[in-house]
């Protein structure tokens, strides 16, 4: 079985070199920009100064913040969505594919334009959204022009652009549950939303986990549209971590803060998946 | 790619035809020098998109016939120019030749040597005829914009803007409203028309470059953003005072206005639904364009309303540099030089973008193509106008008064404790 | 059986209210996409005008159009093999072998999406001047495999996970070499889920902006970037045209969403091996 043991890793090779020859200097760049330091007196000259001025600073908590409410609502919300929709889709006959198509269109349209589209629809002037609103008699909103509810209408819009992808992803997953477990669940009497909850879904952890991996670092990374629609305004009630490195980066030239938020994002993020990273290692065994 | 071409040009044959290119040439042989010397090479531009570059991009073959230079343009827009440019100097990269700069950027960029010292080419007789460039020729203001921060040479001014009052002759009209020219007349036909429900007083720019108008504002109140010894004057009580009006009066804006960009504004006037107008002066030719304005005819133009320290809008000038790992910079001189020209400046000035030069103002036949009254306002605002001052760190300290001027703008905060914020947080950088 | 129809009337009622959602901003562009210039930007926003075709005349007459067109499609298509036949074979050893290192190796993938491309813009474009790749369809189609490859090791490994093992140790038993059975065995069954990777994968290198814009120059103008300085003006944005370009470039996604359907339910039958 000697093959056995060099195949894997002869399926592997190819990966771990061309990631390792992409990335290797763009991270180390990255880790000294943001921690190398002349004046520091450690053996290895680096010091933490950016990194603690940064979290100390009220604004930066706020891009926290923003990103955090950002992150949940979207992921959460745009998760479940994605599992309803793909078990209606499951359960309908008739019209089925026309559903399909509609509802992952905005995963077609580039982001930078359909984020330009939301732009206009929002506007309060001109937007055709209050023009609805007033066609039924409603006041007009101030949508993403107003502090308090900018951040909601931008998560609305993260919505809308990603939840065709989870639904697509566990559509795909329902569709490889061999009919005759539904046909056998049926038999039994177990209607199809239970059937959903306690064997579907079940049966498609790893999938779902994995979605929602991506939906979460998706939404952590949510730029285009926030950059298009609000570019972090009004006041600072929609800056998320990445648009204030954006800033950092190309507008302010404050490289090592851009660098300190990345390694900041990199391992947030690494902490919140390793649990379901490693879930997921375990249930092959 | 060369395959990408033909398949490109291929696919498009089914509904293209081209026609033929050519031009006269004798305002810019007879400079005193050779055009030809280096025929054969090659130049890049980046250009961000602008009136200035869509007036200029179609007579670029004119230069590649003068020179026998092949001239590789890109354009890209302005908030993609503003991520693309610094992101290739950071590292590097950059291989453009001659683009588009801002001035606010002046010291980054001069101070990391990224741009070309333009004074030896100036002063090189084999590739500039001084007599031809008349360099004194732009205004002074404009030459101070060259060396802006002290620096050398870098900043070739393209195009001289500022702010000037566009109204509704007809809705001021119709409400008995003379043409405001102080700030307390402006505020109070902003309001009166607002009020009137004909349309909404005034639209002006409330989201990232609030800053613009903002300066104009707080100048005309005897406030300014630094001093003279660059110390924080944004909280001093005529900044403060500024702020405040800008305040009372973006709420005569229509809703929205915190988000309000370059589009916006020029939406709200172009449909009709905003009366009055103080941002720069560019927007005047697109009003009288029926293809895309339904005030045709129906607009006035007058210059920048007096505040309590006299009448002082911002204005701008958008530059063109050369990058200094430029290899062939003569080559790349002769292009900035044929764009920076006084002929040239003389027919974009005809085209509605007015130049830095004393004589693109007199050219023949302005006054027909953008009338008195236009050039009189914006001659006249031009004339008083202010610059903003320049540090490092210029985007980011806007920024700052960028947020909290939307703060105070949607009422959370009043303008005097939003300057204090904006100083504090500008002590800290 | 009375149960069955509430069942579905209720998730008819609910796909009807997603869709409105869904549907609604791409309305709107198709709405704007046949307005003349001024109709884009009346107040209030026009439903009812007469429609214009010269929006889309515009755009197909445009030789640039096609040149970004036929940019966006090598690169996608590139990227989207390269990281195919590396990711999978890889899905595949993690899905079905224990090997020293395989979780890191894993983890550190999964951590490759979750830099931002914002953060290693800089050293990304000086490593691509390094080895001479700026501004060429191979540099920007590597950068997009950073975007993607991800999405496939892992949602393929999941996907071979959920798969019956019999029918490669029976392959393996009639003395089938590893490779083949990857190649005859796997891929076959495997289907649904490589499409689904596959157009996913589309999407993201289709749809990028950022590397695009910050690795590409003159030779390499992929979509989104050529779309938003065609049509987005210093003044204002070409409502029309932009809205009929946006929809047109489209039309590759929509193919593949064609071809998706096809493999789902092709994918359906071939589930039912399994009993």
């Amino acid at each position: 079985m000697k093959n056995k043991t060099y195949f894997p890793i002869i399926l592997t090779i190819p990966v771990v070199i061309f990631l390792l020859a992409l990335l290797i200097y763009p991270l180390i760049y990255t880790f000294t920009l943001a921690f190398y330091d002349e004046a520091s007196d450690n053996f290895i000259p680096f010091s933490l100064n950016v990194f603690n001025n940064l979290i100390q600073e009220e604004r930066f908590l706020k891009n926290v913040y923003h990103t955090i409410f950002l992150t949940f609502f979207s992921t959460s919300i745009s998760f479940l969505l994605g599992i309803i929709l793909a078990y209606c889709l499951d359960q309908i006959k008739i019209a089925r594919s026309f559903f399909l198509v509609i509802l992952i269109s905005p995963l077609a349209i580039m982001p930078v334009v359909s984020a330009l589209t939301w732009r206009t629809m929002f506007n309060p002037l001109y937007g055709i959204l209050n023009s609805i609103l007033k066609f039924f008699g409603f006041e007009g909103m101030e949508w993403v022009t107003d502090t308090s509810s900018a951040l909601t209408w931008i998560t609305v819009v993260d919505i809308w652009q990603w939840t065709p992808f989870c639904l697509l992803l566990i559509y795909a997953g329902l569709k490889t549950i061999p009919v005759d477990i539904k046909e056998s669940a049926s038999i039994d009497g177990i209607n199809s939303f239970k059937e959903l909850i306690y064997i579907s879904l079940p049966i498609l952890f790893n999938l779902l986990l994995i979605t929602l991996i991506f939906r979460f670092m998706e939404a952590f990374k949510a730029f285009d549209s926030i950059m298009v629609i609000t570019q972090g305004g009004p006041g600072n009630a929609t800056e998320t971590m990445v648009i204030r490195s954006y800033y950092t980066a190309f507008r302010w030239y404050k490289p090592e803060i851009t660098s300190v938020i990345g390694i900041f994002i990199l391992i947030f993020t690494i902490l919140c998946t390793r649990w379901a990273g490693t879930k997921i290692g375990e249930q092959e065994n | 790619m060369f395959l990408k071409k033909i398949l490109a040009g291929f696919i498009s044959l089914i509904f293209i035809s081209s026609g033929v290119f050519s031009a006269d040439l004798s305002n810019y042989t007879n400079a005193n020098m050779d055009w030809k010397q280096f025929e054969g090479e090659s130049v890049t531009v980046l250009l961000s998109k602008h009136p200035w570059q869509e007036q200029i991009e179609p007579l670029i073959p004119e230069f590649e016939e003068l020179t026998g230079i092949d001239v590789k343009l890109k354009l890209l827009p302005e908030n993609q120019y503003l991520t693309k440019v610094p992101a290739d100097m950071e590292a590097g990269t950059f291989k453009f030749d001659v683009f588009m700069t801002q001035l606010y950027e002046a010291p980054k960029f001069c101070g990391e040597k990224w741009l070309a010292d333009l004074e030896p080419l100036i002063n090189d007789p084999s590739v500039t005829d001084p007599n031809w460039y008349k360099y004194n020729d732009f205004f002074a203001g404009a030459r101070d914009v060259a060396v802006i921060g002290n620096t050398y040479l870098s900043h070739i001014a393209i195009t001289a803007e500022s702010q000037v009052l566009v109204y509704r002759k007809d809705i001021l009209d119709e409400l008995g409203i003379s043409v405001p020219s102080t700030m307390d007349e402006l505020l109070a036909a902003a309001t009166k028309i607002t009020e009137s429900g004909k349309a909404y007083g005034i639209t002006t720019r409330g989201g990232p470059a609030i800053w613009w108008p903002g300066l104009g504002y707080l100048a005309s109140y005897g406030g300014e953003y630094l001093d003279s010894n660059l110390d924080i004057a944004i909280n001093s009580p005529e900044s403060i005072a500024g702020a405040d009006f800008y305040v009372k009066l973006a709420q005569q804006a229509p809703p929205g206005v915190t988000n309000f960009d370059w589009d916006e504004i020029n939406t709200a006037m172009l449909s009709g639904q905003a009366a009055m107008f103080l941002d720069s002066s560019v927007i005047y030719p697109r009003l009288q364009d029926a293809s895309i304005s339904e005030v045709v005819g129906k607009v006035g133009v007058a210059p920048f309303p007096t505040g309590p320290k006299g009448a002082k809008p911002n204005s701008h000038y958008w530059t063109v540099s050369m990058n200094e790992a430029t290899e062939n910079k003569k080559a790349a001189w002769l292009f900035l030089q044929w764009a920076t020209s006084p002929d040239m400046q003389a027919r974009l000035a005809l085209a509605g973008i007015l130049g830095p030069r004393t004589s693109s103002w007199e050219v023949d036949g302005l006054s027909e193509q953008l009338g008195d009254e236009f050039l009189d306002a914006a001659k006249k605002s031009l004339g008083g106008a202010v610059i903003p001052r320049v540090t490092p760190g210029f985007f980011e300290r806007v920024d700052i008064f960028r947020a909290e001027m939307q703060e105070a703008i949607l009422g959370n905060k009043d303008a005097e404790s939003a300057m204090n914020a904006t100083a504090d947080a500008w002590s800290k950088l | 059986m009375k149960y069955l129809n509430i069942n579905k009337i209720i998730c008819y009622f609910i796909l009807i209210i997603s869709s409105i959602f869904f549907i609604l901003p791409i309305l709107w562009m198709f709405l704007q996409s046949f307005k003349n210039a001024k109709d884009t930007i009346a107040i209030p926003p026009k439903i009812f005008f007469s429609p214009t075709f010269s929006n889309y005349l515009k755009v197909l007459k445009n030789d640039y159009f096609w040149e970004a067109t036929f940019d966006s499609v090598i690169v996608s298509l590139m990227s989207v093999s390269v990281a195919l036949a590396i990711g999978i074979p890889f899905a595949y050893a993690l899905a079905r072998f224990n090997f020293r290192g395989k979780n890191e190796i894993a983890h550190f993938i999964l951590s490759t999406k979750m830099l931002p491309g914002i953060v290693i813009a800089i050293p990304l474009v000086q490593t691509f001047n390094y080895i001479n790749l700026l501004d060429t369809h191979i540099g920007v189609s590597i950068a997009h495999i950073l975007l993607m490859l991800a999405v496939i090791v892992w949602v393929m490994r999941a996907f071979l996970q959920n798969l019956p093992i019999d029918l490669e140790e029976a392959a393996l038993l009639d003395g089938a070499s590893r490779l083949r059975i990857i190649w005859s065995v796997i891929l076959p069954i495997a289907r649904p889920g490589i499409v689904t990777v596959t157009a996913l994968s589309f999407l993201f290198s289709w749809n990028d902006l950022f590397f695009g814009l910050t690795l590409g120059s003159f030779d390499v103008v992929p979509l989104p970037i050529y779309l938003t300085t065609e049509y987005i003006g210093y003044l204002a944005v070409n409502w029309g045209e932009l809205s009929a370009a946006g929809l047109l470039s489209t039309f590759p996604i929509i193919i593949i969403v064609i071809l998706l359907r096809d493999n789902l339910i092709r994918g359906l039958s071939l589930g039912a091996i399994k009993g």
